[in-house]
């Protein structure tokens, strides 16, 4: 009992498997990790458009691959946020908003004083409008950003590094899963030849390859939230002034976004279901990501829509919770049942950030309805059990979709609110039009 | 900010032990004057309880929000700062921990300290990683750095004081705040015609205190929460049956400990808290393995020096109030529940209940999602807590008496089991973002009870064996030497002017 894990095995092929692949390898003392190619029947998400949460950059750092390094290679760029339009209008800037006035939360001053946008005081809201990038300044110090990765050029990438941290690639694609009482017996391939692994990862996206029938109905539909399923994608060239904020119009026929790369621009439509030509991508997650010897990462586990960077970020932490939650050999019920609470626990709370964009719903998840209903009464936000994201991310979005508090708490004296607010703005203002354009900014890596 | 034109909501404590004037100062001090108006009833007749003696680091928090001075408030309750809590004779006789504020060693990669010492298989010495542990055994004390590089950043610290003193204490805020304090023993209760909403209490000589919101600080008695709206009281007495407790202060002898001390007895346990002044005693039990007076005998015999007072006997039974905020009634401290005072919370379920009743105080009329929201902050505390303590009990090998037969032995709530299976398979814990102990309490817990980890994280192996060894003798010499480089705790108390 308890023998450590010394062998792992990939499935699946495109940057979800091949991401898995280099961190198990270089995260994992004493495993090592094959790859076997399985061309999946649905491009990931991950592999259609590269929008990543600040969750990227120490993803990066933690499998020895520096992200200045990655994003140079491989030509993409930095996305600070999102802006959204349509039915609402503001910004989604990653990091904190503002500064607390003593005990008093920024939040409440600003719901009491506040004239300009919320998002005006986010350091990384005012950049990502000016299609600029942070600089060294303290006053942006706040600002943090996630990646936009090129897919295509970065899944070569992320495969050349993979194979140069010693993930092996056995000469065959999978044929044939064979199972057993744990999950998983054995691998065979097309050459004829098996492997055999201590654990299984399923990278195989929405076709969730290795999982049994039984695990893969096992499925919680999101769409009845989330109706917009209906996804096409298109390509049009780069814009010259390189924005660093995704864009996104939420209208009640369809989302689009726009995902900005130097040289060329992601245009992505998310239809209500009906539209002809387009891809079904139905949102949700299965009840059980790791069942006996095999874990699912990325959309084998959560689909999400490509909103907000989701895909990547469920794709990061989720390979960053094998790690610091691998199991024994024996891949014990204990362990892989608290895998799967703590996963479950982070997904619902991914599914109420995207909810979020949209009017609450009667039948909303209790989860969400909780920290709508909370911040609408009186600006609480409390951390849940699976939050990934801030109490800042929160209040951009709902402030944004024109949220107020109907019990406005004590936002302190007026004038020295009124101040405070003036303070921030100006110095903000002084530091964003000293700040590198974004191109500028990115040329800066590669020097 | 209270909405227009609405009018100052008058609030009426029932009660003013400790919850009842922690209630009064915080709401005085925290909620606008024209929001609400403080008004707190109490009888001089009526004894307080005054347990919770010894406290959590949030104290700390509360007493800076209502503007109290440390030392002052030090040399007003005769208090002594706290470390952390020593469990002796817990998992077996001749056994000694302590749960410590703070951390153990340092975490590297991402992957907890005990990890590694496990991989070492030297994880029985855990406690010798920790700065508050090795400080508090020498009977040291200095308050923790900001600098987080430093060790002396990876501790918190609490006070064990005069619960006694410290309603008086805040009395005096309170009312210098404007609370406003009114003598009296409540003999009866109005509601409003459909018996719903408490519209005011009604004292011995004959006055009526007609209030708004009325928050519930009269004990166990539960005279609102429990005899008027009758909300019922969720028993937990299967889990945690020691329903009695025999308390007593003795004079001080020896060096003045910065700890409190939780010695198991053979139908309980007993409490030993060391102030400026004296040394708390009690012993708290199940009254179906010992009878009050072999308990009193016991608990006399025990103690170091001369009894200060007549042993006093407390009754109560573990366990809360499904609701703590009914209709215009709010529970706070005793009234909404108990839990014994194992590991120093009863003074932070107070503070707890205080700070959302704070956040959720009504501006107008009551909000029923306010209350909502209430009973959910408070009963995840009171569960996690309750889960916390049966470990202490149930994570035992002792079998030398009945009473901790049957604490080892019985069936205990699935949320503690799987988190005791998930510790002992590879030294993990099941962490959460809202509730008090954070996960080196439950390591230092479940270590001190025994509970050993079959496995470990396993990227402890990255480092090579002989580096491992020398990292753990190097933070282990630093440990021992920043708790030497401290001053002895009695000292450091006359230094900061807070002797008695």
């Amino acid at each position: 009992m308890n023998a450590p894990i010394r062998t792992i095995a990939v499935v699946g092929d495109g940057i979800g498997a091949w991401t898995a692949a280099a961190a198990l390898a270089v995260r994992l003392p004493g495993v090592r990790v094959a790859l076997v190619p399985h061309t999946a029947r649905h491009r990931a998400m991950v592999d259609t458009v590269g929008a990543t949460t600040p969750a990227a950059l120490p993803f990066h750092v933690d499998i020895g691959w520096d992200w200045r390094d990655a994003l140079a290679r491989t030509g993409g760029a930095i996305r600070l946020g999102t802006q959204v339009t349509g039915r609402d209008d503001y910004v989604h800037a990653y990091g904190a908003v503002g500064q607390a006035a003593g005990a008093r939360p920024f939040p409440a001053v600003w719901a009491a004083h506040g004239i300009r946008p919320f998002h005006h005081y986010a350091a990384g809201a005012r950049l990502g409008l000016a299609a600029k990038a942070p600089s060294r300044d303290p006053a942006l110090a706040d600002a943090i950003f996630g990646l936009v990765l090129d897919p295509d050029r970065y899944a070569r990438a992320v495969e050349g590094y993979a194979q140069h941290r010693g993930v092996m690639v056995p000469a065959a694609p999978l044929a044939e899963v064979a199972r057993g009482d744990a999950g998983v017996a054995a691998l065979h391939l097309a050459d004829g030849t098996h492997l055999i692994a201590d654990l299984y990862v399923d990278a195989t996206g929405r076709e969730r390859r290795l999982a049994t029938p039984d695990d893969a109905a096992a499925w919680e539909d999101w769409s009845r939230w989330f109706p917009y399923t209906a996804l096409t994608t298109a390509t049009a060239p780069a814009e010259m002034l390189l924005p660093s904020l995704d864009r996104m119009t939420i209208a009640d026929g369809a989302i689009t976004v726009a995902s900005h790369l130097p040289d060329r621009t992601i245009h992505l439509r998310l239809a209500r279901a009906g539209a002809t030509d387009a891809e079904t991508l139905a949102p949700g997650r299965r009840q059980c990501g790791w069942s006996g010897n095999v874990v699912a990462v990325g959309e084998a586990h959560v689909v999400l829509p490509p909103m907000q960077g989701l895909p990547f970020h469920w794709l990061h932490t989720g390979i960053d919770r094998i790690v610091a939650l691998l199991p024994g050999r024996d891949c014990a019920a204990v362990e892989v049942d608290h895998y799967n609470r703590t996963a479950n626990d982070e997904a619902d709370r991914l599914r109420d950030l995207l909810l979020a964009h949209l009017p609450l719903a009667d039948d909303a998840p209790e989860t969400l309805r909780d920290t709508v209903v909370e911040f609408a009464r009186r600006l609480r936000w409390r951390q849940r059990d699976g939050e990934g994201f801030a109490r800042d991310d929160w209040a951009q979005i709902l402030f944004g979709r024109g949220i107020r508090p109907a019990h406005l708490p004590d936002g302190g004296d007026a004038e020295q609110g009124r101040r405070l607010l003036d303070d921030i703005d100006h110095r903000l203002a002084a530091a964003v039009a000293a700040a590198p354009d974004h191109r500028t900014f990115l040329e800066g890596l590669t020097r | 900010m209270a909405a227009e034109g609405a009018k100052a909501m008058r609030v009426v404590i029932v009660g003013g032990g400790t919850a009842g004037w922690m209630t009064a100062a915080a709401l005085a001090r925290l909620v606008p004057a024209a929001q609400a108006e403080i008004v707190l009833v109490e009888s001089d007749e009526i004894g307080i309880v005054g347990v919770g003696e010894a406290t959590l680091p949030h104290i700390r928090a509360f007493n800076t929000r209502i503007g109290i001075d440390e030392a002052d408030f030090m040399r007003a309750t005769g208090a002594t700062f706290k470390l952390g809590i020593e469990f002796r004779d817990w998992a077996r006789i001749g056994d000694s921990y302590i749960h410590p504020f703070g951390v153990f060693g340092r975490d590297t990669d991402g992957v907890g300290f005990h990890h590694y010492l496990a991989r070492a298989g030297q994880i029985e010495r855990l406690q010798d990683f920790s700065l508050p542990v090795v400080a508090a055994r020498g009977a040291r004390f200095a308050p923790p750095a900001d600098d987080p590089e430093s060790l002396l950043s990876t501790y918190g610290y609490a006070y064990q004081f005069d619960a006694t003193r410290y309603a008086p204490y805040l009395r005096v805020r309170a009312e210098a705040d404007g609370a406003q304090r009114i003598e009296g023993r409540v003999v009866a209760v109005d509601r409003d015609a459909d018996g719903g909403r408490v519209t005011a209490v009604r004292l011995a000589d004959g006055r009526a205190v007609a209030g708004d919101l009325f928050v519930d600080c009269s004990g166990f008695r539960a005279l609102l929460i429990g005899d008027t709206l009758r909300e019922p009281f969720e028993d937990w007495s299967r889990w945690l049956p020691c329903d009695r407790a025999v308390a007593v202060p003795c004079a001080s002898q020896g060096p003045l400990l910065p700890y409190t001390s939780a010695v198991a007895m053979p139908a309980g346990w007993r409490w030993r808290i060391p102030l400026q002044h004296r040394v708390g005693n009690g012993y708290v039990y199940s009254s179906a393995h010992v009878d009050d007076d072999a308990a009193r005998d016991a608990l006399l015999a025990a103690i170091e020096g001369p009894a200060l007072a007549e042993p006093q006997l407390l009754r109560f039974h573990a366990g809360r109030r499904p609701r703590g905020w009914v209709d215009n009634v709010v529970a706070i401290g005793l009234a909404g529940g108990f839990l014994e005072p194992l590991e120093s919370t009863s003074i932070y379920l107070i503070q707890i209940a205080i700070t959302a009743l704070v956040e959720l105080f009504p501006d107008g009329a009551i909000d029923p999602a306010d209350r909502d929201e209430f009973n959910r902050v408070l009963g995840i505390e009171y569960d996690r807590i309750r889960d916390f303590l049966i470990l202490h009990y149930h994570a035992t090998e002792r079998d030398d008496a009945p009473f901790w037969t049957r604490m080892r032995t019985m069936e205990v709530p699935d949320t503690l089991a799987r988190k005791m299976a998930l510790f002992r398979a590879r030294g993990r814990v099941e962490t959460y973002r809202e509730g008090v102990f954070l996960e080196p309490s439950w390591i230092a817990v479940y270590l001190g009870q025994r509970i050993v980890p079959e496995g470990y994280d396993q990227r402890a192996d990255a480092p090579d064996a002989a580096g491992l060894a020398r990292a753990v003798e190097r933070l282990h010499a630093v440990t021992a030497a920043a708790a030497r480089a401290m001053p002895d705790h009695r000292e450091y108390i006359a230094t900061i002017g807070a002797a008695a």
